[in-house]
């Protein structure tokens, strides 16, 4: 009888709110530092992003006018272990100073169209160093207001078995502000300043090079002034993406930090391919509007191209920050290492496709599954590209490897030394080379250029064997020889070719023999 | 929202009829509608690839085709890039065998949908508003199911269905019999009027111009309590005997087909029925003669026909359920009597019984043999499915008692492939050397044989003979070996320099023969058979 009484029971119970049980305990923080930023490096996105944001908005409000530069600097202290990321921005006036740094996932940018809005970014440096300060002045504050977390102390509360103290009680233990009188500062700057990093495996938060390759693929920095495309691109991203670029300096000389794009590419040791062509993207958001615009650089598609190139991959940009690593999209790709061949970039300009917290992804909405939807065409275009590019290049170095058999061939007649048969069927051999190389550039497959190119190359090859060709038996160069003799020598010679791996060398060998016989 | 790629796919197989499911699809998308970019394909494109795809949605007719209709699966999964949130598939397969697909574990997430599209769009796609689906918020428009059939896509791919010039609609849905071989009780349910046919009719005269015939798919008009208002309303609608559509200066005869037939067991009832059904341009009469059980009926029904004038007639004759060998020749003999008896024509087409849950057809049933079913397909290669009711041919293609009929299910399949080339030609020594040891045969010899042929395929033959218990089975046995490749080819090329004379059911246009046959189809271990070689058959029996 239970059974049927006691769902309905459930069913009817009524819910009671918990407000007074909630507990935040102090292991929230381990997850919003050490967890999130998995990756060193993503510091300096995080720091970059709340700079760019910052600057973004002295410009909104005038205090940066438009000649001005929206500039970080990031200066590097390798004997102390310290590095300080400095911006030009609004900076943080005393008055919100402390109540917005020491607040946790409660950022007052959600909602405003601007790049970092879930509060947490800040808290990127405290798994890499011992002591994290923020210090700020707005413009005319005449003291500076600073903040400081002890990384160290944090580590020894979080590592403590005790379940005590909770967010509130840990934070405040490791958290002090002060505000002191503002010595040779600028009138208006947030820095953040990380003291004695860690040793992190090959130390590259403290290395300047390190740090300039990772920002250059991440950060809201500019093209190259010589990258041929850049142009075409700003025009085409640049009418809807608030581009933001930032002038950032690394290091003592102050070396800035540009897009890693230029008009060549290394593809090998020592190889080179350029890009050829930008092909531009406007991608639908589910609503008919514009969700994403990019560009792809199209270049030979010889090969993957090398990790150090720093341009490989589809890659994709929120607020013109890079969102992910360059195997974002690696699965649209019929075969994924075709997404190593790729060059292009996209720029996300709905505000429904959101990154996630970790910025290595985005989360899971219909949005974002659109532009799963619409990118899978091109990433399969990109694919054929590649794919003819292998098949073109297999083509034309089978017409190498022909051409180069078929002259063979020709000198081996002209030298005179072998028999009657052997000359007819290596003049056979010859003709059925000249066929091939003529059934290549007929394929339809090569490009106009190389059609052309190889054309006039097996033309001149015609021209080259057409003497062979035209008496395959002229006067031996054994013709001093007895009859008997020679047809022995010829055998011999005969063989000799048969059985030898490389024609050019049987035939140096038989040049020597001929020499010492004649 | 409109402009969204949507991309409908009907499975490779052969069929005869356009897909309506599809067809309203697109209208709910196409131009009156969502105002999206429709595509149509059949079987696989490999152009779908370069476009992005909001949605797929795939049709599934017959179950025996699920090998087919995987493939389309598979195909449109890579299509969409492994996103199966955007794959629908609908249709008879998919709502006879659902857990043959939901059961598949690369399939995962592809919403198969059982019957009919009704109920709103966003309910009948069971589209999910939470994640913002594509018109998840379309709870209000009207059943997809409801919508006039789109018949522009038809043009936009090369398959042309041998009907396709028709208005397809239902006057009734569902039957009131539960027939155990009958997939509709699963699909349809229980026997109900539908929405008026002149309307439909009315509205897709006026969005895709007028049609030449009307095709009724109800599965049991006559069991309609509106059975004389649904007559009615075809007279209406101007399909009267020697209605004519006229196109321009030319003009063409108009027919009605209630293609799945109409019940004998109420025909016989009461003459009114073929009374009313004389009075549009019915062609043909199908009428369904499933086993030996409704001969009565079916009879009655026949002379009633005949009474009112209608003598094009045409019948399903299911077998390998239930019947045998000899129910189904009784069957197909009466059909011949009546033609000499009334003057007319009824051609009857059997139809070999697959259970609808079935992935494949490689169903035997309990009075038939493999053996059996085969020689029974090869014989309707020739006929090319189609049992004239002429009895000269009838007798030649069938023989004219059922031992002759018996005998002929248990001959070796070269003899009937090249029936011709053994029967008078130069195979005829031969031949008459196998029926000399055969007619030898007692009957549990004969038994005995059907048993070691029926067990095995045609190429393990050979290893059966040791079976046998008697010299005259283990004699007999060598003429079932299968021919060599040169040895067939032989044959057919000598055949092929004689003109035969042509059977005359091959008169009967494509429009009414049945849908599905399984003329083309190979048994499964057979089926490596290359595709040339296939046609290479078909061919010879042609």
């Amino acid at each position: 009888m239970s059974t049927t009484i006691l769902p309905i029971m459930l069913r009817e119970a009524p819910w009671e709110n918990l407000a007074d049980e909630i507990v935040v305990g102090k292991g929230i923080l381990e997850l919003l530092s050490n967890s999130m930023y998995v990756d060193p490096m993503t510091i300096y996105r995080e720091y970059i992003q709340n700079a760019a944001d910052s600057i973004d908005e002295a410009r909104a409000t005038g205090l940066l006018g438009t000649g001005d530069a929206g500039r970080v600097t990031i200066s590097i202290d390798l004997a102390a272990r310290n590095v300080k990321i400095t911006d030009n921005g609004t900076g943080i006036a005393h008055r919100e100073f402390a109540n917005r740094l020491a607040a946790f996932g409660a950022s007052k940018k959600r909602g405003r169209g601007v790049r970092g809005f879930r509060g947490v970014g800040r808290l990127a440096g405290i798994g890499y160093c011992q002591e994290l300060v923020f210090r700020s002045r707005t413009h005319g504050e005449a003291k500076l207001s600073e903040i400081r977390w002890d990384c160290r102390k944090l580590k020894t509360i979080l590592r403590s078995s005790d379940e005590h103290p909770d967010l509130r009680g840990a934070v405040g233990q490791v958290v002090e502000l002060r505000r002191i009188p503002a010595v040779s500062m600028p009138e208006r700057f947030f820095e953040v300043e990380m003291r004695g990093i860690i040793r992190h495996r090959n130390d590259q938060l403290l290395s300047a090079p390190a740090i300039n390759t990772y920002l250059s693929q991440v950060a809201p920095v500019p093209f190259r002034q010589d990258f041929p495309f850049r142009d075409t691109i700003l025009r085409h991203v640049g009418s809807q993406v608030r581009l933001g670029d930032l002038q950032i300096l690394i290091g003592e000389n102050g070396a800035q930090v540009y897009r890693p794009h230029t008009e060549a590419l290394e593809v090998g040791v020592g190889v080179f391919d350029r890009f050829a062509e930008v092909e531009l993207l406007t991608i639908e958001g589910i609503d008919g509007e514009t969700a994403c615009l990019g560009w792809v650089l199209h270049h030979g598609y010889t090969g993957a191209l090398p990790a150090g190139c720093n341009v490989r991959g589809l890659r994709v940009r929120c607020g013109n920050i890079q969102i992910g690593d360059d195997r974002m999209f690696e699965e649209l790709f019929p075969e994924a290492r075709f997404n190593a061949w790729s060059v292009g970039e996209l720029h996300v300009i709905d505000p429904r496709i959101i990154p996630n917290g970790r910025r290595d992804h985005f989360e899971q909405n219909v949005h974002f599954d659109n532009l799963l939807t619409h990118l899978a065409p091109i990433a399969r275009e990109i694919a054929r590209k590649c794919r003819t590019s292998s098949i073109q290049r297999k083509w034309s170095r089978d017409f190498e490897l022909r051409e180069i058999a078929t002259r063979e061939r020709a000198t081996i007649i002209e030298q005179g030394a072998l028999s009657r048969n052997d000359r007819y069927r290596l003049a056979e051999e010859i003709r059925g080379g000249l066929a091939f190389l003529e059934v290549i550039i007929n394929k339809g497959i090569l490009p106009a250029g190389v059609v052309a190119e190889l054309t006039k190359r097996k033309e001149k090859l015609e021209r080259d064997v057409s003497r062979v060709l035209k008496a395959p038996v002229r006067a031996s160069a054994l013709s001093d020889i007895p009859a008997a003799r020679r047809r022995v020598y010829e055998q011999l010679i005969g063989l000799i070719y048969e059985c030898s791996a490389s024609q050019a060398n049987a035939k140096l060998l038989i040049d020597k023999i001929l020499a010492r016989i004649s | 929202m409109a402009n969204k790629n949507i991309l409908l796919i009907e499975p490779g197989y052969k069929n005869k009829y356009p897909p309506l499911g599809l067809m309203k699809l697109a209208q709910y998308h196409g131009p009156y509608g969502k105002r999206d970019k429709v595509t149509f394909i059949k079987g696989e494109d490999p152009a779908a690839f370069g476009t992005a795809w909001d949605r797929i949605y795939i049709t599934t007719l017959f179950s025996f085709e699920f090998s087919r209709i995987a493939q389309s699966i598979d195909y449109a999964l890579k299509v969409a890039n492994g996103h199966a949130d955007k794959i629908f598939v609908g249709g008879i397969a998919a709502s006879l065998m659902p857990e043959q697909f939901a059961s598949r574990a690369s399939w995962q997430g592809i919403r198969f949908i059982q019957g009919l599209l009704t109920g709103s769009p966003s309910k009948a796609l069971r589209l999910d508003e939470y994640s913002e689906e594509l018109y998840s918020d379309d709870h209000h428009g009207p059943a997809i199911e409801d919508l006039i059939p789109d018949y522009s896509i038809l043009n936009q791919i090369e398959y042309k269905y041998p009907v396709r010039d028709a208005y397809f609609a239902y006057a009734s849905r569902g039957c009131i019999r539960k027939c155990a071989f009958c997939g509709v009780p699963k699909l349809e349910g229980d026997q109900r009027d539908s929405e008026s046919i002149t309307a439909l009719v009315r509205n897709i005269e006026a969005l895709y111009g007028p049609k030449k015939d009307l095709i009724l798919m109800d599965n049991n008009v006559a069991a309609s309590f509106r059975f004389r208002e649904i007559i009615a309303e075809i007279r209406d609608l101007g399909f009267v005997p020697e209605a004519k559509l006229s196109i321009g200066r030319t003009s063409v005869q108009r027919r009605v087909d209630f293609n799945q037939g109409v019940d004998a067991r109420i025909l016989c009832k009461d003459r009114a029925y073929l009374r009313e059904l004389s009075t549009i341009c019915l062609k043909p009469l199908r009428i369904a003669f499933d086993h030996l059980g409704l001969k009565g009926p079916y009879e009655k029904a026949v002379r009633y026909a005949h009474e009112f004038g209608l003598l094009s007639m045409s019948n399903y004759m299911l077998y390998n359920f239930h019947d045998t060998p000899a129910d189904l020749f009784e069957r197909m003999r009466l059909n011949v009597t009546l033609n000499e008896e009334l003057g007319l024509r009824i051609w009857s087409f059997p139809m070999r019984y697959q259970p609808t849950w079935l992935p494949d057809r490689s169903h035997t049933g309990e009075n038939w043999t493999r053996y059996q079913l085969r020689s029974m397909q090869l014989i309707l290669q020739a006929t090319h499915g189609v049992v004239s009711g002429e009895p000269a041919f009838f007798k030649r293609a069938f023989g004219d008692t059922f031992e002759e009929f018996d005998d002929l299910l248990m001959r070796p399949h070269h003899f009937i492939f090249n029936r011709d080339w053994f029967d008078f030609h130069g195979g005829r020594a031969q031949f008459d050397e196998y029926k000399r040891e055969f007619n030898r045969l007692s009957s549990s010899e004969r038994a005995e044989l059907l048993s070691l042929i029926a067990s095995v395929d045609p190429g393990d033959l050979r290893g059966q003979v040791r079976l046998a218990t008697t010299i005259r089975v283990k004699s007999i046995m060598k003429h079932y070996f299968p021919l060599t490749k040169d040895e067939e080819a032989e044959i057919w090329a000598r055949q092929r320099a004689m003109k035969e004379q042509d059977d005359p059911s091959i008169i009967v246009p494509d429009e009414e023969r049945v849908e599905d046959a399984g003329l083309n189809y190979e048994e499964a271990p057979a089926s490596a058979l290359s595709e040339t070689k296939r046609k290479k058959k078909e061919m010879a029996i042609a």
